[in-house]
C-alpha cells in the first residue's frame, strides 16, 4: 500500500492542452429538437391555440377593441350572479318536522309570505291568479351559520389530516433516508411506500375510503393524510440526506445511535424546513378538505358541489368567500406560530 | 426545562458512577497504537500509508503535518469514523472495531476542526450531546438529561471559561473560539481516557489558538487524559506538545520530543524551504 499518489502517475501536460468538455454538443441539439417537436404536438392535442386564442379576444373586449367575448360573457354571468352573498336562510314552516312555535331557534322570527300563483280554475276553465299566504321561518345569518359550521369542519379535518401525515411520515423519513437507515431494503421499501402514497389522488383515494368509512369526515382525513404523508415521508428524509454532516459525525464519534443522532444532530438543522412544509401541507390541506368534500368525504364540498349545480350562486359566493376568508386568516395564524416555534 | 425528581437523581447518580470507567487503573504500555494503519478512499488518494504510532498513557501527541497529509484521516480512525484498508487500531488495548465501537467510543472525546456543535441546540444541550452514548434512548428522546450530568457540563463549561449567560445561548450565535470551548467541554462530559483533537484551532485566530491548546491540555491534565492533537501550526506543536510526529503524504518522517524539531524536520514534513514552515497553509 505505498504506490505513489495517482496524480504523481499521469503524464503532465501544459494547461494549454488540457482537455475541456464541449460547451454544446450534438446531443443537446438533438434533445432539444425532439422536446420542441414533443412539446409542439402537445400544445395541439391541449388545444393551446384556442386558449390563446380567446384569451386575447377577451382582452380585445376588456380594452374596448372588440364587442364581447365568449369567455368574457360566461364569466360575467356567472360572477353577475354571485351577488348577493346569502347570508340568510328561509324555511317554509310546513317542512319542518316538529315545529315548536314557542322556541323558535336563535335569532329568527317567523313571518308571512304571500306568493300569488296562476292556477286553472276547474269551472271556468281560465287562468286565475290564486293569493297564497305561507309561513317562513327566517332565520338572518341562518345560512352563514351553515357555511361557518362546515368550514369548521373542514380546518379539523385538514388538522387531523396533517397530524396523522407526520405520524406515519416519521418512520418512512427514518428509514428513507441513506445516513439512518438501517438496511438499504428498508430505504427502499421506505421510499416506495413514500412514492406511493404520493402518487395516489387523494380524490381517487377519498372515493375509496367513502366505500370503506361510509359518508364523512374519517374518509376526508384518511385521504389527505395518507396523500400527504408520502410527502412528508419523502421531504423529511431528503432533509435528512442533505443535512450537514459535521455535527452528525461529533455525535457518531461521541457514541450516539442514530435515533439519537436524528434528535440532536439533524431534527435541529432541518427543523426551520420542517415547519414550513408543516405550514404549507397544512393550508393545503384546506383547499384539499373543501374539494374532497365533494366525493362526500365531509367537509364543505358537498354544500359547494350541491349549491353550484342548482345555479344557487349566491350560495356559492358565500361558500367561496368563506373558503378565501379562513385560508387567509389560518395563514397569519399558522405564521405567527411558525415564528414562535423557531 | 425538565423538572427534577428524585429518580431523575437516582438515575444520574447511576449514570456518573458509570461514567468513570475502570480501565482508567488498569495499566496498559499504549493509549492508543496503530500498527500499519494505511487508508486509501474510494476516489484512489492514498491518505495514510502504513503508520506505525503508540501513544502512552497522559502524553500530549501532535500531529504535525501540512493540510492533506493524512492527520484527519489517522485520527478519525481512532473513533471509526474511517475504517482504515489495512492495520490495526488499538484504544487501551482494545482494537477498534464495528463491534467495539461504542465502548471505545465512550472512553474518548473528540474535538472538531469545525467545531461541529448543532448551531441551533443551546450550549448546554450541545455539551450533554457528549454524554449521548451513556444515555439511554428515551432520555436522549425526550431530553430528560440526569441532572448530575447537567451540572458536570457546567463545571466543564465554567473550566472552558463560559458563563452562566452562555448556558441557554444557540451555540451557532457564538463565537468560533467560544464554540471551540463548548466542544472542549463536550469532549470531556464523560471524563474520557483519550481526547482527540482534529485541527482543533484551525478556524480560528492565532491568540484564540493559544487560549484554546492551553485549554485542552488543561483539560486533559484535570481527566488524566491522553491527547492525540493534529496541528499544523509549528509554533503552537512546539509549545504544546509532549513528543510531535511529523506526517507527510500519509507517512511518519518524524517522532521526537519538540526540541528535536529542527529545521531538517520541517523541511521533511512541509516539503520546503523550512524558514516559511511555521506559515502552515489553512
Amino acid at each position: 500500500m505505498t504506490s505513489a499518489m495517482p496524480a504523481a502517475e499521469r503524464p503532465r501536460r501544459p494547461p494549454a492542452e488540457w482537455t475541456l468538455n464541449p460547451t454544446i454538443t450534438p446531443w443537446m441539439i438533438g434533445v432539444l429538437l425532439v422536446g420542441v417537436v414533443i412539446l409542439g404536438f402537445s400544445a395541439k392535442r391541449m388545444e393551446l391555440d384556442r386558449m390563446a386564442m380567446e384569451t386575447a379576444e377577451y382582452a380585445a373586449a376588456s380594452a374596448g377593441l372588440k364587442e364581447s367575448s365568449q369567455v368574457g360573457r360566461s364569466t360575467a354571468r356567472f360572477v353577475s350572479g354571485l351577488f348577493p352573498f346569502q347570508i340568510s336562510n328561509e324555511t317554509e314552516v310546513p317542512l319542518i318536522q316538529d315545529f315548536n312555535r314557542d322556541a323558535l331557534p336563535w335569532f329568527s322570527h317567523l313571518e308571512k309570505r304571500e306568493s300569488i300563483q296562476p292556477i286553472l280554475n276547474p269551472e271556468t276553465l281560465q287562468m286565475e291568479k290564486v293569493v297564497s299566504t305561507i309561513e317562513v321561518l327566517v332565520e338572518p345569518i341562518g345560512y352563514l351559520g351553515h357555511v361557518v359550521m362546515l368550514m369548521i369542519i373542514t380546518v379539523e379535518i385538514a388538522f387531523w389530516a396533517t397530524a396523522i401525515a407526520v405520524v406515519i411520515a416519521i418512520p418512512l423519513a427514518f428509514f428513507g433516508s441513506r445516513n439512518l437507515t438501517p438496511h438499504p431494503l428498508l430505504y427502499t421499501i421506505a421510499r416506495g411506500i413514500s412514492s406511493f402514497l404520493r402518487a395516489m389522488p387523494e380524490l381517487v383515494l377519498a372515493m375509496i375510503l367513502v366505500l370503506a368509512y361510509g359518508f364523512g369526515p374519517i374518509a376526508g382525513v384518511l385521504a389527505l393524510g395518507l396523500h400527504c404523508a408520502g410527502f412528508f415521508g419523502k421531504f423529511f428524509a431528503d432533509d435528512i440526506e442533505n443535512a450537514d454532516r459535521g455535527p452528525q459525525e461529533a455525535l457518531t464519534a461521541a457514541g450516539a445511535n442514530r435515533v439519537k443522532m436524528l434528535r440532536y444532530a439533524i431534527i435541529p438543522q432541518v427543523w426551520p424546513q420542517y415547519v414550513a412544509y408543516l405550514q404549507y401541507i397544512f393550508e393545503r390541506n384546506i383547499r384539499s378538505a373543501t374539494v374532497i368534500g365533494l366525493v362526500g368525504a365531509g367537509g364543505i364540498g358537498l354544500e359547494l358541489k350541491g349549491r353550484f349545480e342548482l345555479f344557487n350562486y349566491h350560495h356559492v359566493a358565500t361558500i367561496l368567500l368563506a373558503i378565501f376568508l379562513t385560508v387567509l386568516v389560518l395563514e397569519q395564524v399558522v405564521g405567527r406560530l411558525r415564528r414562535k416555534m423557531l | 426545562m425538565t423538572s427534577l425528581t428524585p429518580a431523575d437523581t437516582l438515575l444520574g447518580g447511576l449514570l456518573t458512577a458509570r461514567n468513570m470507567p475502570g480501565f482508567v487503573n488498569r495499566p496498559h504500555d499504549h493509549m492508543v497504537s496503530f500498527t500499519g494503519v494505511a487508508k486509501r478512499y474510494p476516489d484512489g488518494t492514498q491518505a495514510v500509508r502504513g503508520v506505525d504510532l503508540h501513544v502512552p498513557r497522559g502524553q500530549f501527541c501532535v500531529v504535525l503535518g501540512p493540510s492533506g497529509s493524512g492527520k484527519s484521516t489517522l485520527l478519525r480512525c481512532v473513533v471509526g469514523l474511517t475504517i482504515p484498508c489495512s492495520g490495526e487500531v488499538h484504544v487501551a488495548g482494545k482494537r477498534v472495531e464495528r463491534r467495539s465501537f461504542t465502548t471505545i467510543r465512550r472512553q474518548v472525546g473528540m474535538v472538531h476542526q469545525a467545531f461541529n456543535l448543532s448551531p441551533r441546540l443551546d450550549v448546554l444541550t450541545n455539551v450533554l450531546n457528549g454524554s449521548l452514548s451513556q444515555l439511554p434512548t428515551w432520555r436522549a428522546l425526550t431530553r430528560f438529561h440526569p441532572l448530575p450530568l447537567r451540572r458536570r457540563a457546567c463545571d466543564l463549561l465554567a473550566q472552558v471559561g463560559l458563563v452562566e449567560e452562555h448556558l441557554y445561548r444557540r451555540a451557532g450565535e457564538l463565537s468560533g473560539g467560544q464554540q471551540q470551548r463548548v466542544g472542549i467541554a463536550r469532549a470531556c462530559i464523560l471524563r474520557p481516557a483519550v481526547l482527540l483533537a482534529d485541527e482543533p484551532v484551525a478556524s480560528l485566530d492565532p491568540s484564540i489558538s493559544r487560549d484554546i491548546m492551553a485549554l485542552l491540555r488543561e483539560a486533559s491534565q484535570r481527566e488524566h487524559a491522553t491527547v492525540l492533537c493534529s496541528l499544523h501550526q509549528v509554533d503552537l506543536a512546539r509549545e504544546f506538545a509532549d513528543r510531535i510526529v511529523g506526517i507527510n503524504r500519509g507517512a511518519l518522517v518524524f517522532d521526537g520530543p519538540p526540541h528535536a524539531l529542527d529545521e531538517a524536520a520541517l523541511a521533511r514534513i512541509y516539503d520546503r524551504e523550512p524558514a516559511t514552515a511555521n506559515v502552515g497553509p489553512a
